[in-house]
């Protein structure tokens, strides 16, 4: 009787969280947990040309995939991407939150210029962007050509392609990488420093040993999401290259892109988004398992 | 007494909403994918002009990205149960509209003598006439031309009204238009291009009499006609005469249109606004696509897109999409589609119209490219070929080409490769599609 009433009390708390919970559960339900299993379903498929499934294939498009040069191509490509914007963008980010973090006059309008990128869309920057890269016209030859470097083909030479594309993604993303450092950093508390002034300590060595670990939990979530989020980038390839000159910016989303939109072929695309989800996931997991362990929390 | 007034109102009510539903127009949603100055302001005129002059249809254009992106929308659109009235698709998603069956035919509305088609172009009528059918309405029709910088031509000592006839001679006068900083030819990699190129030499892009007389099984673009094309790209590269500029049209136009590139390819579509951002800085001229040396002049292929009619719909609603379907076909509308962008007057008629006589005299340019489609012979290769899987055919043919100009694959090579990626689609479509 009375374990009976505890059992209906714990049913209705539960009910209760699951009606506050409800706008949030729906919206994944519908936009990520359903697409996800009709993904995954889609994987075992062969489809026509309206996505709609003909044929079970069992894993045929998996062995497909790990037999193709392509996906391992793009993935390489993917893992280059990550490489050059996630570090490059964050050693970038410190400083200058470190000097917008400094009690100056005109502070505010200095943060302002860094942060402001936030304000603008990733296709707006994409297509800014490709227009300074432009090869006869565009502005950033005109400027590496007066400190005498020979004009490069940014957007049409597949050794540079990425890494222009790089740059336009870490100019994007700096003032969010800005905004949470400058966060952090002036949850910092004076004493902290100003003990360690104190006893001796040079600037270098507040940063080392002072900064730097009070940072660390910022810093582990923006390498965690921006690494996501460098996995799962799509516009600027869309706009900047369309994942050429061949194929040398075509990420793992891009070439799901391709295959499920232009080349109708939503069963093995469907099992390239599944692997990617693998991928990020398991990324995700390393990261938490080890790099945490660097993390100081105050 | 009460009841007697509700009854009243009710009744009112009624009337009121009937008369209402009297005057409302009719609403026809139309997708587009025509970007830029030409969907904003040229098309949206357009519409707005045929909306205020009756009162029994109001066409809303969406312009819904390029045409891949349309298509793709419009898949979903199909799928979701929601398709607009009208989409518009480019001509080679001609073949795959057929087979996804979500499209009214216009044939029975031909057949019951509400539009004479008499006077279309005739290459442009049976691009989209398909084992007997009109399928879709041909809206934007282009082919592609030379652009050329007369300034240039005269700097090099070229004759600048003697465009280059040949691909030798186009090949020698970016030679001689070429150096500091300034290049002879200005390209990038797009597939349209490679396809008219193979139509100039009269070259079948599949197999099959150009999937016309059968399904295409095969492709065949890595024929000797299509090696010369890609030769001829790298020839111009080893003369370092050829600007790439990867897979962006925009460079190219600001290249060319700042006068750094001396000749191009563009569509006869881009005329009109490619003029108004030269303004007065060089003088331009255009020309007929280049022929290889001693090769008879096969012709080009209709490019652009075409409108259709989307399946389950009202009949009032269907029969108001097929107003403004007849309304795009006039010689007045025509007319006003050539003069504003350079795309081709479809209706012969159009050519009568004081409008245009007067743009021929005072600009010849809008002239060259219906000059081209009238000299092309018509032949299975400039037909066009028809495939599904076009969209796809023109990202090898594309990663082909910036192979070569990239001097990482020879002609032959990059084009056996792309072959062979392309004939493994069709195979895929064809099983897709039951074909």
């Amino acid at each position: 009787m009375r374990r009976k009433r505890i059992r209906s009390k714990g049913m209705r708390s539960l009910l209760e969280a699951l009606l506050y919970l409800a706008p949030a559960l729906i919206i994944l339900i519908v936009f990520v947990f359903y697409p996800l299993i009709r993904s995954f379903y889609l994987s075992l498929f062969e489809t026509n040309f309206m996505g709609q499934p003909i044929f079970f294939n069992g894993i045929e498009h998996y062995k497909t995939l790990i037999r193709s040069t392509r996906f391992w191509n793009s993935l390489r490509t993917t893992g280059l991407y990550t490489i050059y914007t996630v570090p490059v963008a964050l050693s970038l980010a410190i400083p200058i939150a470190l000097l917008g973090n400094l009690r100056i006059r005109g502070i505010t309008f200095y943060r302002t210029v860094f942060i402001c990128t936030i304000a603008v869309s990733t296709s707006i920057s994409s297509i800014i962007w490709t227009w300074m890269f432009f090869p006869t016209t565009g502005v950033v030859n005109d400027i590496i050509g007066m400190i005498g470097i020979a004009p490069k083909r940014w957007l049409q030479d597949p050794s540079v392609a990425l890494f222009a594309v790089a740059i336009a993604t870490i100019w994007k993303g700096m003032g969010l990488n800005v905004l949470f450092l400058l966060a952090g950093l002036q949850g910092i508390p004076e004493e902290l420093v100003e003990a360690a002034r104190i006893d001796g300590a040079n600037g270098w060595n507040v940063f080392w040993n002072i900064t730097l670990p009070i940072l660390s939990p910022t810093i582990f979530f923006l390498v965690v999401v921006g690494t996501i989020d460098a996995f799962r980038s799509f516009a600027p390839v869309h706009i900047m290259t369309r994942g050429g000159p061949l194929r040398s910016t075509t990420v793992l989303v891009y070439s799901i892109y391709q295959d499920a939109f232009i080349n109708f072929n939503f069963g093995f695309a469907s099992a390239q988004a599944i692997t990617l989800f693998l991928i990020i996931l398991a990324l995700t997991l390393i990261q938490f398992r080890y790099a945490e362990r660097s993390v100081h929390y105050q | 007494m009460k009841k007697r007034h509700l009854i009243l109102l009710v009744v009112t009510v009624l009337l009121l909403s009937l008369s209402l539903s009297a005057y409302a127009k009719v609403k026809v949603e139309f997708w587009h994918g025509l970007g830029g100055h030409t969907g904003s302001h040229i098309l949206q005129q357009f519409i707005d002009d045929f909306n205020a002059s009756q009162d029994e249809v109001e066409v809303v254009a969406v312009y819904q990205g390029n045409y891949d992106d349309t298509l793709n929308k419009y898949r979903l659109a199909v799928q979701a149960g929601t398709p607009p009235h009208l989409v518009h698709v480019y001509e080679i998603g001609t073949r795959l509209m057929i087979d996804l069956d979500s499209s009214v035919s216009l044939q029975p509305f031909l057949d019951r003598g509400d539009l004479e088609l008499d006077y279309m172009v005739e290459n442009v009528l049976s691009y989209y006439t398909i084992d007997g059918q009109l399928y879709s309405m041909p809206f934007n029709t282009s082919n592609p031309i030379i652009y050329y910088n007369k300034d240039m031509f005269r700097e090099a000592g070229l004759d600048p009204e003697k465009p280059p006839v040949t691909f030798e001679e186009f090949r020698e006068y970016a030679k001689l238009m070429t150096g500091d900083g300034k290049y002879g030819f200005g390209n990038y990699a797009y597939g349209w291009y490679f396809e008219q190129l193979m139509a100039v030499q009269n070259a079948e892009y599949v197999n099959n009499g150009n999937g016309r007389l059968g399904t295409a099984t095969e492709a065949t673009f890595n024929s000797e006609a299509g090696v010369r094309i890609l030769q001829w790209f790298a020839d111009m590269m080893a003369d370092g005469s050829y600007l790439h500029t990867g897979r962006d049209s925009g460079a190219l136009r600001s290249a060319f249109v700042s006068g750094n590139v001396g000749m191009r390819l563009g569509s006869t579509g881009g005329l009109a606004s490619t003029m108004a951002d030269i303004g007065d800085r060089f003088e331009m001229g255009v020309a007929f696509l280049p022929v290889p040396e001693g090769m008879e002049r096969g012709g080009v292929i209709i490019g652009g897109g075409s409108i259709w009619m989307a399946k389950g719909h009202p009949e009032e609603e269907i029969e108001a999409a097929w107003k403004f379907l007849k309304h795009l076909t006039s010689p007045e509308s025509t007319a006003y589609w050539h003069v504003n962008t350079g795309y081709f007057p479809i209706d012969r008629r159009a050519m009568e119209l004081d409008e245009v006589k007067a743009l021929h005299e005072e600009f010849p340019h809008f002239r060259t490219a219906i000059d081209q489609l009238e000299a092309s012979q018509v032949t299975p290769a400039t037909q066009g070929a028809v495939i599904g899987v076009f969209p796809e055919a023109r990202q090898a043919v594309e990663v082909a080409i910036e192979q070569v100009v990239l001097g990482l694959a020879t002609p032959q090579e990059a084009l056996d490769e792309a072959a062979a990626e392309v004939t493994a689609a069709i195979r895929r479509y064809n099983i897709q599609s039951g074909n």
